[in-house]
């Protein structure tokens, strides 16, 4: 019977160019493509939007609780670890320093800050000693004046967190950052 | 050399490849899986131990990305996360959706196959051991699916647990502190752990002490079942209830559907341990010792009506609890009377074995149907007009699943997504009845 021959050429085309079973397998594959598309954007199952910590005004110390030659730490723009910085009250032996060297472009009043995970790979760093911030896992280490870097694999300083400081009361605020927390600044 | 030869070398070099890969796979255990067209409506009632496994292959496969949302916290931090997974992650709603209805689905074919399985009497010999693993299996699906509704911490999860709690505390108080732990955040924490590593660790081994030597899995079926678990999402979307608040009297919900029965004796006021404990452990013990119950050697029915009895008055008795469970909840809650339960069970086993009797002589004489359904071919090009509308539904029903998706209709998003896998199925089958090779 040649009804039921599944090779039987349909068409006028070249012999056995385009038998029904071809055209069945081709459909079929078809169908399964268009039952593949819908899980395509499944892929955004994964993906939530990221919430942004805004960056406002932020009182972080009082002037008087921070005593020259110390360091506070303390938590900006949020309350991630990543977001952890240090606001340093220089003396004003290290403010001339800084001066002398060209690094004193963020210091208000004595004070800085700045992020301190490392921009390299993002560790967090050490507290700042004599005039460097050292990062403990790869040997970076950054000015403690302006967070430039000093030596070491890391190719971009830390972010800065710039300062208002409220003059009648004393109150440090945090109003901004300068650079991406663990890609550092452009320098 | 022209396009058509080159076309063809390349189709060649592509089954070279696929040929290479089969001959990989068939040296792991996936040799022993083989997914088959048939070209016939495979025998529902024989792809339903398939349907089971596949629809706890599903209920992992969506289970897994929903661990990276839920946190299994009380009170709040576990109802807002699952409230954040449906509302504001993209196809939270249709991942849970299908994992709900997969644990639905597991526990409704494992019931059928049971079914099946007892009125055939395919337990006998040396398939005892699969029986008893299956009744196990049958056993461990419900508490699992039991733990999942329980960590959506919303009124009914809570009072579950709770209910859940006393039962094993009437047992021996050991038993609540094994599940709960000491205090809300290890009950969460210990409900998760069981239904997401525990309980599943102990489903698998049960699983390869249950499942055949080789597997043949009905490609057209599967994919149907698939198709059918998200329609079902589309139309019967999983619920997130109202938020558990400890301070206030929550609104009484009844258990989940495979729980009725149970809940039904417990509203007769029959003390916990009898009905809610000993009676259905009696029953698992019970429907494990069927293969050694079962003395007889003949198959058929009629030979051991006592035991076709028992099946249709079991399951004539399940329905009849399980209808009467959501009657009369309340509040207030109304007693089920003991007498209506007692009397019930013995009228409907009054009722069968004389049914059974009467039947008797037309099923002893009744003309033996056919065992074997004979292929029907479709005729020349129809094969081809069904395939061709199947593609045109399916790429309709994408445009619909597009937009609803854009609108984050994700109702009209699941059921759309649903029919279009059941199309794949459907292609598949008329492929496969199509022609004879």
């Amino acid at each position: 019977m040649p009804e039921d021959n599944p090779d039987e050429e349909i068409g006028g085309e070249e012999d056995g160019q385009f038998s029904r079973r071809t055209f069945l397998k081709f459909f079929l594959g078809v169908s399964a493509v268009l039952t593949v598309i819908p899980f395509a954007p499944m892929v955004q199952f994964f993906f939530t939007k990221n919430e942004t910590a805004v960056s406002t005004s932020q009182k972080i110390a009082n002037v008087n609780d921070v005593p020259p030659g110390t360091t506070h730490v303390f938590f900006y723009p949020g309350e991630e670890d990543k977001h952890r910085s240090f606001l340093v009250h220089l003396t004003e032996e290290e403010v001339a320093m800084a001066e002398a060297e060209g690094k004193a472009e963020y210091i208000t009043d004595g004070f800085v800050a700045y992020n301190t995970i490392c921009s390299h790979l993002q560790c967090p760093t050490e507290l700042p000693e004599h005039e460097s911030v050292v990062c403990p896992c790869h040997g970076a280490s950054f000015s403690k004046f302006d967070g430039s870097v000093l030596s070491g694999p890391p190719p971009r300083a830390l972010p800065i967190v710039t300062l208002e400081v409220d003059q009648s009361t004393g109150d440090i605020f945090a109003t901004g950052m300068i650079g991406n927390i663990g890609t550092g600044r452009e320098t | 050399m022209d396009h058509m030869q080159r076309v063809e070398s390349l189709v060649d070099r592509v089954k070279d490849l696929l040929r290479w890969i089969d001959d990989r796979f068939n040296a792991t255990i996936l040799a022993s899986v083989k997914f088959a067209m048939p070209p016939t409506f495979s025998y529902v009632f024989s792809n339903l131990g398939m349907a089971t496994v596949l629809c706890f292959a599903i209920a992992c496969i969506t289970g897994l990305p929903l661990l990276l949302y839920y946190k299994p916290s009380p009170w709040d931090m576990a109802y807002d996360s699952i409230r954040f997974l449906t509302e504001n992650v993209a196809f939270g709603h249709l991942l849970r959706g299908v994992h709900y209805h997969a644990s639905n689905g597991m526990v409704l074919f494992s019931i059928i196959h049971a079914i099946y399985v007892f009125f055939k009497r395919l337990y006998k010999g040396r398939f005892d051991f699969l029986w008893v693993t299956g009744v196990a299996l049958g056993v461990v699906t419900i508490i699992l699916a039991f733990t999942g509704y329980t960590l959506i911490f919303n009124d009914r999860a809570v009072e579950a647990q709770n209910i859940m709690l006393g039962m094993a505390e009437t047992v021996h108080p050991i038993m609540k502190s094994l599940l709960a732990g000491t205090g809300l955040n290890d009950r969460a924490l210990r409900l998760y752990g069981f239904h997401i590593g525990i309980i599943p660790a102990i489903m698998l081994v049960l699983i390869g002490l249950h499942l055949p030597r080789s597997l043949r899995i009905s490609a057209p079926m599967a994919i149907g079942i698939v198709g059918v678990l998200f329609v079902a999402t589309g139309i019967f979307p999983a619920e997130l209830g109202p938020k558990f608040d400890p301070k206030v009297t929550p609104e009484f919900m009844p258990p989940e559907w495979y729980f009725l029965w149970v809940f039904a004796l417990l509203r007769t006021w029959a003390p916990v341990l009898w009905v809610g404990i000993a009676l259905p452990g009696a029953l698992v013990v019970i429907m494990m010792a069927i293969p050694w119950l079962d003395r007889g050697r003949r198959p058929k029915l009629t030979d051991r009506p006592e035991f076709a009895v028992i099946g249709v008055t079991s399951i004539v008795y399940w329905i009849y609890l399980t209808f009467r469970a959501t009657i009369g909840v309340g509040p207030p809650a109304q007693q089920i009377p003991p007498v209506e339960v007692v009397g019930v069970f013995l009228l409907i086993l009054g009722a069968s074995t004389f049914v059974f009797r009467l039947l008797t002589p037309w099923l002893k004489n009744k003309p033996r149907a056919k065992k074997k359904p004979s292929a029907g071919y479709l005729p020349e090009n129809l094969p081809l007009v069904i395939l061709a509308l199947v593609i045109l539904t399916q790429a309709a029903l994408l445009w619909a699943f597009s937009s609803a998706f854009i609108q984050g209709n994700t109702e009209i998003a699941a059921l759309s997504m649903g029919f279009v896998i059941i199309g794949l199925g459907v292609a598949q089958h008329v492929y496969a009845v199509s022609y004879p090779k």
